[in-house]
């Protein structure tokens, strides 16, 4: 019995060597300058507010600067990374206050796992801020339901329903940006900004705006919104990011809009420069 | 140079012998074998690429030669030494031609070379010094405390064979039926893996050379399907998959990493047993890291370069073994020549704790980073049962139970558990025998079976035929379960052959 005893004994005290060897940790040595997946977006670089000065104007009237913020994920190459998709839009009223029309004025793309970051060519620019959003005004605030945004389709032919399936032939695509390409080109490029490839695609995007509510000096108003999307590759100059970014918006109202009141005459490279202070990160 | 040295060694070793024989001088015995082997592929679907198979896979000649010195009671001194000749020809350039080291490529292996001084300080105390092969454990083979040599399984046929390492032991008898031995091996050497094992690593493609599958990590089942989705987003033919490069971090050369066993062997009554102690290394490696480096080409293609390293884990193993023959020749009447042997082997072993570290990176950036524990640091239990068995009419028996082949720890893949039997038949004194040996896995039902007919014309000579094969599933059961890789399936495990061999000892 005691020599079972000390067998045993012997046995606890073997088990506590402590040996480890961490492949994890050795790969993380030995990559240490590679590119971390985590970044510090724009949205999360603290930025003073910015003075616009004695901005006048009552209710809706007048002109606004714009934010929608969408996340979701998006696996072109089958990962799964999260993607923040925060668009800007200079609003002015129309029709008397009944609408609003929404100019695109600047789209920022945060998806920190990618490899490639994509860019718009002017093309493409000029493009969206060429058929402003038309917002139907509620008539106790911006409430607009089913606002409906695309890049590279013919509305037209599209209907109300969230498209499927289209390809370069369908007949709903169009080659919106005039470049002899199917749909609207997006350009992506290399690590250090050169041009890497370009892709051809279609998008449709929806967004159902929640009631806002206005800040008590009447320069703001904030809110959330439910948002859908769906893009559609429609080929490249280069296989390599010939694919789907299978895009999937977050289910629910976790995103948000943003409206700041703007001189009138405030413009689109205005609010590119101070998006970050017009909104601030909550 | 170093070739050449070896062979006037041999051919002094020959002239040694050989005056020595003449002389029947008694403190010399020489002793060697001339074996040739030839083996043909009998399949193809167990090859790199789909439609391998059906040619030679061997065209061995083996000269071994063995010497015994004895110059006094109190010396021993051994050299086992052999000219391998592979018989296939390796010269790719012409400059190659002007060898004949390509042109007939050989080896020479030293498989033992050792002194060994009785009676050193005390008359029960001997040391022996040099390159040796030990071999503890009572079972056939599957002997999970025997871990001081590494296992030679460069050739599948031959798993009896040991990596000779260079090594100090003491043994002392300090009673009749007692032995202690203190062995101490200085660098750790790893254990021979046969060619086909680099398949464990290789990227399957289609037979028109696209990307099929790629080794399964030892990762969580979720973790595999999510680093799945990498490469199967792109088309097939799109990603040029190299061959993985598959580095063996061989442990720092010190003291640390030393070997060292400590065995106390005793005999009651008619049963054998001992209690062991290892302090060392696993000699099989295990998955550590790897690194698939994914690179955007101007055609639009991927490469993917897979570089992984593997590694022989720490461990300390507590061993026990027994063997018991048993006589039951007058309890049942029986003849002299039937005997009965029981015996068992068990190995208590602390593992080193391995974390498998997996990184994917694309044009740079860092896409995937993944790990999991593949070897947990708890004590797990390697062991094998079994008996043997000679009956009357010539036929012999060893049938074994054994929990965790020879290259099994307990990583992800885990241990399997084997049935082992081997049969004999023999017939004309012996002159004519057939043996048939299997190793079923019991968890994946696959096996091997190594069925011979052995022909002894002349005492001292053999005339060997048969067949090694493999038999079970070369996909894993799930591509995305590191575990479910069939044991002697998977391609990995060898290739099915039909051999002939001759033997001639002496």
């Amino acid at each position: 019995m005691k020599k079972i005893s000390l067998f045993l004994g012997l046995a606890l005290a073997l088990a506590g060597c402590g040996w480890e060897s961490d492949g994890a940790e050795r790969l993380a040595e030995r990559f240490a300058d590679t590119a971390t997946t985590t970044d510090v977006g724009p949205d999360e670089v603290a930025a003073p507010d910015v003075d616009l000065g004695d901005v006048g104007g009552t209710g809706l009237t007048g002109r606004w600067a714009v934010q929608v913020v969408v996340t979701g994920t998006m696996a072109p190459i089958g990962i799964s990374w999260d993607y923040t998709e925060t668009t800007y839009f200079l609003s002015d009223m129309t029709d008397g206050g009944a609408t609003a029309d929404w100019t695109y004025c600047d789209q920022v793309n945060d998806v920190p796992k990618a490899p490639n970051p994509t860019a718009q060519p002017q093309a493409l620019r000029d493009l969206l801020a060429s058929k402003p959003l038309r917002v139907t005004l509620s008539s106790d605030g911006l409430m607009p339901s089913g606002l409906v945004w695309t890049w590279g389709l013919d509305r037209a032919r599209l209907g109300d329903e969230k498209p499927q399936g289209l390809t370069a032939t369908s007949d709903a695509v169009i080659d919106e940006d005039d470049d002899q390409q199917p749909g609207v080109t997006l350009e992506v490029q290399t690590k250090t900004g050169g041009h890497f490839a370009s892709r051809y695609l279609a998008r449709w995007e929806r967004f159902d705006l929640q009631a806002g509510s206005l800040s008590e000096d009447g320069q703001r108003i904030e809110g959330v919104l439910a948002a859908d999307a769906i893009e559609f590759a429609l080929g490249a100059d280069n296989a390599v990011v010939n694919r789907d970014a299978k895009l999937a918006v977050t289910p629910g109202t976790g995103h948000t809009w943003r409206l700041r009141r703007v001189p009138s005459d405030y413009t689109c490279d205005q609010l590119k420069t101070d998006a970050a202070g017009l909104f601030p990160a909550p | 140079m170093i070739r050449t040295a070896t062979g006037l060694f041999f051919v002094a070793l020959v002239c040694a012998a050989t005056p020595a024989r003449a002389a029947d001088k008694d403190w010399l015995t020489f002793s060697g074998y001339l074996q040739s082997d030839l083996r043909y592929v009998i399949e193809d679907t167990r090859g790199a690429t789909p439609g391998d198979g059906f040619r030679f896979e061997m065209n061995r000649n083996d000269l071994d030669l063995r010497l015994e010195i004895l110059p006094n009671p109190r010396l021993q001194a051994v050299v086992d030494a052999r000219f391998r000749f592979y018989g296939f020809n390796e010269a790719g350039r012409l400059t190659d031609l002007f060898r004949r080291a390509k042109v007939d490529p050989f080896d020479v292996l030293l498989d033992e070379a050792y002194v060994t001084v009785r009676g050193l300080g005390w008359k029960k105390l001997d040391l022996s010094v040099g390159r040796m092969v030990k071999t503890w454990g009572t079972a056939d083979q599957f002997n999970p405390t025997d871990n001081l040599s590494a296992r030679d399984f460069s050739d599948p046929l031959d798993y009896t064979r040991k990596v000779p390492n260079q090594m100090v032991e003491l043994t002392a008898y300090p009673a009749r039926c007692v032995t202690l031995s203190a062995t101490w091996v200085p660098v750790f050497k790893p254990s021979q893996l046969p060619p086909s094992a680099a398949l464990g690593f290789a990227v399957e493609r289609t037979p028109q050379g696209c990307f099929k599958s790629a080794p399964i990590p030892p990762l969580a089942i979720s973790d595999v399907q999510e680093l799945g989705t990498l490469f199967t987003a792109i088309p097939a033919c799109d990603l040029n998959f190299l061959d993985p490069a598959v580095h063996a971090l061989t442990p720092p050369v010190n003291f640390a990493n030393s070997q060292v066993g400590v065995k106390a062997a005793f005999q009651a009554w008619e049963i054998d047993f001992s209690l062991s102690y290892y302090y060392g290394r696993f000699g099989f490696p295990v998955a550590y890291t790897a690194v698939a480096d994914v690179t955007s080409t101007p055609s639009g293609k991927f490469d993917v370069a897979y570089t992984a390293e593997v590694l022989y884990p720490r461990m300390q193993v507590l061993g026990a073994d027994f063997t018991w023959p048993l006589d039951f020749t007058e309890w049942f009447d029986l003849d002299d020549d039937v005997s009965f042997g029981f015996f068992g082997e068990a190995a208590l072993i602390f593992p080193e704790k391995v974390v498998f570290g997996l990184r994917a990176i694309q044009d740079g950036a860092l896409v995937v980073e993944k790990s999991h524990v593949n070897v947990q640091p708890d004590p797990f239990m390697k062991a094998t049962v079994g008996l043997d068995t000679t009956l009357p009419w010539g036929t012999y028996l060893n049938a074994q139970y054994v929990r965790g082949f020879f290259d099994e720890f307990a990583d992800l893949y885990g241990l399997h558990n084997y049935a082992v039997v081997a049969l004999e038949q023999k017939w004309l004194d012996d002159e004519l025998q057939i043996r048939v040996a299997t190793a079923a896995d019991l968890n994946d039902y696959s096996l091997n079976v190594y069925p011979q007919l052995t022909w002894v014309p002349v005492p001292g000579v053999e005339l060997q035929g048969g067949t090694f094969l493999f038999l079970g599933d070369t996909a894993p059961a799930d591509p995305y379960d590191y575990a479910s890789k069939s044991r002697f399936g998977q391609k990995a495990a060898g290739r099915s052959v039909a051999f002939v061999r001759v033997k001639g000892s002496w």
